[in-house]
């Protein structure tokens, strides 16, 4: 047996599952896009060598070059390496609205002539913010309280159950649209609501899980060792509890991915001018019947991101449950 | 000089809820454990051995009455942080399943420095390296590489003591082995035993040694203490236990050890089965099964009283009791 077998063996079962690999990989490339956005879609040059001064107008732009025009700069240059996708998401060009996609816009642009494609690829960059953000603030909140419920129990597990339950009679999108309708819109906001509103799942599996495992024997062990209950809930029981956990968080992302376009595409979400997939399908949605690339594709995004994101968590599932291993594939 | 003993039970009983009513699983009992001795606590399965154990560490869930002094400090009542400070470096526990006793997601060696750690100010590193002097003195090859592998890598021997070293970690005056072999087959029993018989000596602890052996108790232990329904029937140095019981039980206990019996002959078994701790009898406990039995025992329960020097037992007739051998 080498050393990281487990790991090994869980890694090992996610490539075999095509469908959890693709979801994997589509994630990937996705936040891949999405960390390098400014430099594949914009409207500024990555390198250009411009009066013999290096630039690199994507990541920093010179305080004497705050109003230049690129394109001519560009065409002045000595050297310049120009983005795959030479529009920047807020660049208005009211010469060029609602094209079809062509060769040069090849997604179309918008009603103010900006490019759907290097809008898209912005907005990935709040959908996965959205999804980590939102999961990781109910994943904190959740995993603490069903901690303190399952390892303590008593009166404080009938508390956090009972509250738990509260929580789950309200219509989980209403809950956060009501919350939303009394704050400013705001992309932040909506992350916070959602992370705050959706913790009851994770919270009910991660109490089911430490009911399980404060009854194993090495957790009699590390209370007789001394340990304390802080040390033994967050070093010993937690690790032993987190995979099925990640498992639903992993699900939790996508529909957080789904509840923010929804928001967005109702007003509550970013903002204009800024670029997000629910504000292009919201703003899409008025051309609906003379342009039907705007709601298409970042409809299409959305789906397969949420997709990929299920289609991961279901395949992280089937590999951390032995009782779902396949016939011919044993330990 | 009176040596004092390091651990003194005195009228302990251990009762669980259940409900409204309170079941008693420990009644009475009272034991001492001297420096540098070790004691076997014996009895069958679900006479309160393990529920004392865990009474005397107050871990047990049990509501507690009497006393438990270590080194003369109470330990009933005791401040949960002051018994942290008592759990893992005065006291030492290992159980009888060494491998669901160590955590399956850290590696042995992470899981002793840990302990160490926790009780002693000491640096990362250095506690690692004790850790792995530790891993060397309970008889494991190549401890530097066996510090990084994870409990599920090692066999149930080398898990017990990695157990071992864990609870040994501290250097503990006491430690509780609560049948530490029986979950081990015979090879890697005597093994442990050797190895337990030891580090007694090296760390000059005391050992209370829980166990339904009496094989094991016979080759480690100085004095012998029999538990039978919750309660301490016969208390007696080893050799003098096995060569005349002064309870009847005992008595039964040691007549049924193969040895003794002709070839083909069945075993001798006492009748009947131990109650249960719903239904423990009124009087003596062990009066519905005793050969001996009078009107007296099923009315009065015996206390444990001192029958000669250094023994004690729980039975009107001891002293009396016809010698079988």
């Amino acid at each position: 047996m080498n050393k990281k077998s487990y790991r090994h063996f869980i890694f090992r079962k996610i490539l075999h599952n095509r469908l959890a690999l693709t979801g994997g990989i589509f994630i990937i490339i996705l936040s891949l896009i999405a960390f390098f956005a400014s430099l594949i879609a914009n409207d500024k040059p990555i390198l250009v060598i411009y009066q013999n001064r290096l630039l690199l107008p994507c990541i920093y732009v010179p305080q004497d070059l705050k109003q230049a025009d690129w394109l001519n700069i560009i065409n002045k240059s000595d050297f310049s390496i120009s983005p795959p996708i030479p529009y920047s998401p807020i660049g208005v060009n009211l010469n060029e609205c609602l094209l079809a996609p062509s060769p040069s816009h090849w997604l179309g642009t918008d009603e103010n002539g900006r490019d759907v494609l290097a809008r898209m690829i912005h907005g990935s960059r709040i959908s996965l913010q959205v999804g980590i953000i939102a999961v990781g603030i109910s994943l904190i909140v959740g995993v603490y309280l069903g901690a303190m419920a399952g390892y303590y129990g008593g009166w404080l597990d009938s508390l956090i159950s009972r509250f738990i339950e509260i929580m789950m009679c309200f219509p989980f999108f209403f809950l956060v649209l009501a919350v939303m309708a009394f704050l400013e819109p705001g992309i932040y906001k909506i992350m916070i609501v959602i992370g705050l509103t959706s913790w009851t799942g994770i919270a009910r599996l991660t109490r089911g899980e430490f009911i399980k495992i404060r009854n194993e024997e090495y957790i009699l062990a590390a209370r007789c060792l001394g340990l304390s209950n802080s040390k033994i809930i967050f070093r010993h029981i937690l690790p032993n509890a987190i995979a099925p956990v990640l498992v639903s968080a992993t699900f939790g992302i996508a529909s957080a991915v789904l509840v923010e376009s929804s928001l967005t595409f109702l007003g509550f979400g970013v903002q204009i001018p800024t670029a997000s997939w629910g504000e292009i399908l919201s703003q899409g949605h008025k051309y609906l019947t003379i342009a039907w690339w705007l709601p298409l594709f970042p409809g299409l995004a959305i789906f397969l991101t949420v997709l990929a994101y299920n289609l991961l968590g279901e395949g992280l599932r089937d590999a951390l449950d032995p009782r779902l291993t396949g016939s011919g594939d044993s330990w | 000089m009176v040596t004092q003993p390091i651990l003194k039970i005195s009228h302990l009983s251990s009762s669980f809820k259940s409900g409204h009513n309170y079941i008693k699983v420990v009644d009475d009992l009272s034991l001492h454990i001297n420096p540098g001795e070790v004691v076997g606590l014996v009895g069958e399965s679900g006479s309160g051995k393990t529920v004392t154990a865990l009474s005397i560490l107050q871990l047990s869930n049990c509501l507690l009455e009497g006393s438990i002094e270590l080194n003369k400090h109470e330990l009933i009542g005791m401040k949960q942080e002051e018994l942290r400070n008592i759990r893992g470096k005065k006291i030492g526990i290992i159980f009888q399943e060494p491998m669901s006793s160590l955590n399956p997601v850290f590696t042995i060696g992470k899981q002793i420095a840990e302990v160490i750690e926790n009780h002693e100010k000491i640096s990362h590193k250095q506690a690692s390296l004790k850790a792995i002097s530790l891993l060397e003195n309970v008889g494991i090859s190549q401890p530097d590489i066996r510090y990084h592998e994870y409990p599920h890598q090692m066999s149930g021997g080398m898990c017990q003591r990695v157990m071992i070293a864990m609870a040994i970690a501290c250097q503990p005056q006491l430690l509780i082995a609560d049948e530490p072999t029986t979950a081990l087959d015979v090879s890697i029993q005597s093994q442990i035993i050797t190895l337990l018989k030891d580090l007694k000596k090296q760390y000059n602890m005391s050992i209370l040694l829980i166990t339904h052996d009496l094989g094991i108790v016979a080759q480690l232990a100085d004095r012998v203490a029999v538990m039978y329904a919750g309660q301490i029937v016969e208390d007696a140095p080893i050799k003098e236990f096995i060569k005349k019981p002064e309870h009847p039980y005992t008595l039964g206990l040691i007549k049924s050890l193969p040895g003794k019996h002709k070839h083909g002959e069945k075993l001798f078994s006492i009748p009947g089965t131990v109650p249960n701790p719903l239904s423990w009898p009124n009087g003596c406990h062990f009066h519905p099964r005793c050969s001996y039995v009078e009107d007296q025992c099923k009315v009065n329960n015996p206390c444990l009283f001192e029958v000669s020097p250094g023994r004690q037992s729980r039975c009107f007739f001891a002293g009396r009791l016809p010698d079988e051998k």
